[in-house]
């Protein structure tokens, strides 16, 4: 009796023994090192309608990555979300958690309170943010550890003027008002912007006013009437859907469809005619911006996105948050595995996925067409050269891309 | 001529500010509520008759009217819910509760249609009057009459009627009301309610063609100032301190914006406000004097 | 009231806030806790640890100005953002170190805060609300539109981080400290001031002024310093809050940051200090719950969209400012202050 409960127990005691080894053993089997990204969203905040989009985009590209590239690497990536509510105090009170609980390498993240609260800490705490939006002129400052797959607004518009300048065969600058407003430093930062541009080059652009209005405008006739006296081509409007309405009536109300309008992704033709009450009301006006344009037609990314929808689980639908959320999490992950290429798949950080993403170009291929060729320096959180642009249209009630890959011109600091 | 453009135009949205002030004051008058929640109830408006046109896709002519009902109704409740209970009470209990209001009303809204912009009904025609240089949007014309129509049209039922002579002794003192025999709770829940559909005809007149979300609440606080110079009492007085306001804040949008670069006729209104404050707060054709300093 | 067997024979203990051995063992507890939060807790709770004790700091000076005096004031968050330029400004272009800057714009937002409490002397109740919000939308135009090289404009002001001897503050839980000292001062002096002959002249203006004016009080004088004192309090918590988030714009003290602050003290139970910090911790610890649970809720109800959820934490706000100003208009040190009373008389009803 006593020896067979001897023997059992050293039995028990060799298969506990045998339990760890054998699941390191099966570890070193698999061969594979997981790191993490942190994932900032905004599920109760003010851009929570278009967050499941964006982030259900980031989970499948994530998914995408681990089963196609990241296996034959060695290196697995999870994903975790934090909800900060779009507010800068609660991405602070956030971070440190994030950081202590997720040890992350990369970070994605929404707009302005994340650049706003985690600038300053981002070089200290060495892990990159990649961020869907397009560039601020007061975040345009060298050794970037916050990076954006596109240029500042300002940028993005001047690229369409060069574009439509050729088109419409116009001589001598193309003429612009730009409709923003004070609700926010990101709308006066884009007036700075395109003043310095204008500025510098008097044969291309030229800003003839800039017109303030509410966030929900009030009226722009009278404001309209009294600004196209002067000869002008376009109205660039990159603040939000209201002002976009509104504009377009005042336009409709003076009769002057010779005038376009140009906007942005998130002011786009699309919402801001689900706003107006039907796309057609946008007919023969432009959106520009440095990433895909979500039509129907075929494009290389809209088969990505197809083919994420059958084989990763993405259910979102193809619009212009889903082609946010494609976009950040695309180039963090090319960025990791030029990292684990450099520094080998065991020693991965968030600087050196910061030094991959700032030596190695993001090809557009390597995007599936989503983004351009990106070539991040030291000087900006954006590549300052070789980038382009997208501009879409709305011909005969239909939402179309009307060119691709427009380059950006070179736009110099404010 | 452009100056004379600016002028009438920006009289027609101060005129717009009026309307909304209106329901600020016919509330006040009757509740002595200062309702900070006036822009909430316009967006509710706006979604009521967004819902009755756009969703329901009934004809203008039985939506705007179901509109109206059903914002009358909406005020009816609040006075009920809310204000029902706060008979007597502080200056600052009030204000603070219609504070709660607000922020609980944006909620509601962002809850039932969230926080997209909607596409609101053209129901005024979008072709402007055009007099040789002056360009004037039907809109803002209509909407300018219907608010002289409306403040007068008020001015005359406060002081000329029975009914509205009584709302009058409510809004001057509860007690000596209800010693007289007038129904106080009667008066205060038609203030709220005529308020509120003052506020749907505001939206109306403001949105019309545009789009509507819960951003638009921010007009609600413009009438403040309007409301303010008017003298809280006075409907009439409404649409002078309108269009003074009106006119103020589109002369500087034209000659002052493009100087400063910035939004100078957005903050405007708030300067002309605390001036007010400081030098006459009982405004140009306010009540009594000793109670407000 | 106090506990049965406790009273006072001088005027000392009578006036004293902390009356028992029994108090001073529990003060001294919760200022242990606090002091060892962040060897035991982890770095999440640290960091909303820090935002409260910021909040506590502004709070206490809007307790002040509202609560004692009666001085509605819905600009807080802009003398708020006054303090946090001030602090910034001195910190990241003239090189002020961390216990110079603080102060300082504590100072800069009093002068402020002094000036609209000589308005407040003029007009009163709805009226100053509506100055001070007035005040808010001013602060916002008055950023964005001075010279960009004052007031960094619309590009906002990056803070470095603050040092002691030339060792810089890399720890979040040397913030918490910082916060943690910061505050302690500032409640303190809060509860010194409303029981000392300042105090109790808030207390007569807010209740009625003209009585107050015939009894010898200076009714301006007084409403100015009440404002000074909040506005004070409020730059303080603001100068540490640009300390803590580091990069500072001007949407970060918006009309919304001052409705919430009114909402805190409302909760608390207006007149109390205590009432003040109880209704920051109550607040904002709803407001982390119902983050943290947000996206767990909208997982598993997908009926519930993410949009519902910010909307509810409105709902919840306007419903809870509602509902105590309707049910309970002295807040919870009310509720506390029955619960207290019931204990100590018990089992005699009263």
């Amino acid at each position: 009796m006593a020896r067979t409960i001897r023997s059992r127990i050293t039995a028990t005691l060799a298969a506990a023994f045998m339990v760890p080894i054998v699941a390191l053993a099966s570890g070193q089997a698999r061969a594979e090192t997981v790191y993490n990204i942190a994932s900032l969203a905004d599920f109760t905040g003010p851009y929570a309608d278009i967050m499941k989009d964006q982030t259900g985009a980031r989970r499948a590209v994530v998914d995408w990555w681990n089963t196609e590239v990241g296996k034959d690497l060695g290196v697995r990536l999870g994903i975790h979300e934090y909800d900060h509510r779009y507010d800068a105090a609660q991405v602070a009170s956030l971070w440190p958690g994030i950081k202590s609980e997720l040890n992350p390498i990369a970070a994605l993240g929404v707009g302005g309170p994340d650049v706003a609260a985690l600038q300053e800490r981002l070089p200290d705490d060495k892990i990159p943010m990649i961020m869907p939006t397009a560039g601020y002129g007061y975040a345009w400052k060298p050794e970037p550890w916050i990076f954006n797959p596109r240029a500042t607004y300002a940028h993005e518009a001047a690229a369409f003027y060069d574009w439509y300048k050729k088109e419409k065969g116009i001589e001598g600058p193309v003429k612009i008002v730009l409709l923003t407003s004070e609700a926010s430093p990101a709308y006066v930062d884009i007036h700075h912007g395109m003043e310095k541009y204008a500025a510098e080059n008097p044969d291309k652009v030229k800003l003839v006013e800039a017109v303030y209005a509410e966030v929900q405008p009030s009226d722009l006739t009278a404001q309209f009437h009294r600004v196209l006296r002067n000869d002008v081509d376009a109205i660039q409007i990159q603040t939000n859907t209201a002002a976009v309405v509104a504009a377009k009536r005042a336009l409709q109300a003076l009769s002057r469809s010779d005038v376009v309008l140009v906007t942005s992704s998130h002011n786009g033709l699309s919402v801001s005619g689900r706003a107006a009450g039907g796309i057609g009301v946008f007919e023969g006006d432009y959106e520009v911006y440095g990433q895909a344009i979500p039509t129907e037609e075929p494009t290389d990314a809209r088969k990505f996105y197809e083919s994420l929808g059958k084989d990763h689980g993405l259910k979102a639908g193809w619009n212009i948050a889903t082609v946010m959320g494609l976009n950040q999490t695309l180039v963090a992950v090319r960025a990791i595995e030029s990292a684990a290429q450099e520094v080998g798949p065991e020693k991965i950080s968030g600087a050196a996925v910061r030094e991959a993403l700032l030596s190695d170009p993001v090809t557009s291929q390597e995007t599936f067409g989503v983004l351009p060729t990106l070539r991040y320096s030291r000087e900006a959180p954006f590549p300052v050269e070789g980038l382009s642009v997208n501009i879409g249209t709305v011909k005969n009630g239909a939402y179309s891309i009307t060119a691709e890959d427009v380059p950006v011109p070179q736009v110099n600091k404010w | 001529m452009y100056f004379l453009n600016y002028v009438i135009n920006g009289a027609l949205v101060g005129l717009v500010y009026a309307l909304i002030a209106m329901g600020f004051v016919v509330i006040y008058r009757a509740s002595k509520v200062f309702n900070l929640a006036q822009g909430e109830l316009v967006v509710i408006g706006g979604f009521l008759v967004w819902w009755a046109v756009v969703d329901l896709s009934l004809p203008l002519a039985i939506g705007l009217p179901l509109a109206f009902i059903c914002a009358a109704a909406f005020g009816l409740a609040i006075e009920r819910i809310f204000f029902a209970r706060m008979a007597g009470e502080s200056v600052f209990a009030m204000v603070m509760v219609t504070i709660g209001l607000m922020i609980l009303l944006r909620g509601v809204v962002l809850i039932i249609f969230g926080p997209q912009a909607h596409p609101f009904p053209i129901v005024f025609p979008l072709t402007p009057v055009i007099i040789g240089d002056l360009l004037i949007p039907k809109s803002l014309l209509y909407g300018g009459g219907l608010t002289v129509l409306a403040g007068c049209g008020l001015a005359w039922f406060f002081s000329r009627t029975r009914l509205g002579l009584r709302m009058t002794a409510v809004a001057e003192d509860h007690q000596v009301a209800m010693s007289l025999g007038i129904s106080v709770r009667w008066s205060v829940a038609f203030a709220w309610m005529l308020g509120s559909v003052l506020s749907t005809l505001g939206a109306i007149v403001f949105l019309s063609g545009k789009s509507l979300s819960f951003m638009t609440s921010e007009i609600g606080l413009l009438a403040l100032p309007v409301a303010l110079l008017a003298g809280l009492e006075s409907i009439a007085g409404l649409l002078l301190a309108g269009v003074i306001i009106g006119v103020v804040q589109g002369l500087a949008t034209a000659y002052l914006d493009p100087l400063v670069g910035g939004s100078v006729g957005a903050v405007l209104p708030f300067f002309i406000m605390l001036l007010i404050l400081l030098v006459r707060p009982t405004g140009m054709f306010g009540w009594k004097t000793i109670e407000r300093v | 009231m106090d506990a049965a067997g406790i009273f006072a024979t001088n005027y000392r203990r009578d006036q004293a806030l902390v009356r028992t051995r029994w108090q001073w063992l529990c003060l001294g507890l919760f200022i242990l806790g606090l002091v060892c939060l962040p060897l035991l807790l982890g770095s999440r709770i640290i960091a909303i640890a820090t935002v409260m004790l910021i909040y506590a700091i502004v709070v206490v000076g809007l307790q002040i100005n509202t609560g004692y005096a009666g001085q509605i004031n819905l600009g807080q968050a802009a003398f708020m953002g006054v303090g946090a330029y001030t602090a910034a400004i001195l910190a990241a272009k003239a090189g002020a170190p961390f216990w110079l800057a603080i102060p300082l714009g504590g100072v800069s937002s009093a002068a402020f805060g002094f000036i609209f409490g000589l308005s407040a002397a003029r007009i009163k109740g709805f009226y100053l609300a509506l100055s001070t919000i007035a005040a808010q939308f001013i602060f916002h135009f008055a950023i964005l539109n001075l010279p960009q090289s004052w007031l960094g404009g619309s590009n906002g002001v990056a803070v470095p981080r603050p040092e002691i001897f030339g060792a810089k503050f890399t720890d979040d839980s040397a913030m918490y400290y910082l916060s943690l000292i910061v505050a302690a001062v500032m409640i303190c002096g809060a509860y010194g001031i409303i029981r000392s002959r300042h105090g109790r002249a808030f207390v007569a203006v807010r209740d009625d002024d003209v009585a107050s004016g015939m009894m010898g009080i200076n009714i301006a004088r007084t409403k100015a310093v009440a404002f000074l004192l909040g506005a004070f309090y409020a730059g303080i918590g603001g100068a540490l809050w640009a300390y803590y988030v580091r990069f500072i714009a001007v949407d970060q003290f918006t009309l919304i940051m001052s409705i919430w602050f009114i909402a805190m003290i409302i909760v608390g139970g207006m007149g109390s200090i205590t009432g003040a910090l109880v209704g920051v911790f109550v607040i904002k610890a709803v407001q982390e719950l119902i983050t943290n649970i947000g996206p767990a809720l909208v997982q598993n109800y997908p009926f519930l969209s993410g949009d519902i959820v910010f909307a509810a934490m409105n709902v919840f706000l306007g419903s809870v400012i509602a509902a105590f100003l309707i049910f309970e208009p002295r807040g919870l040190m009310h509720r506390w202050n029955i619960l207290k009373r019931s204990y100590r008389l018990w089992p005699f009803p009263y």
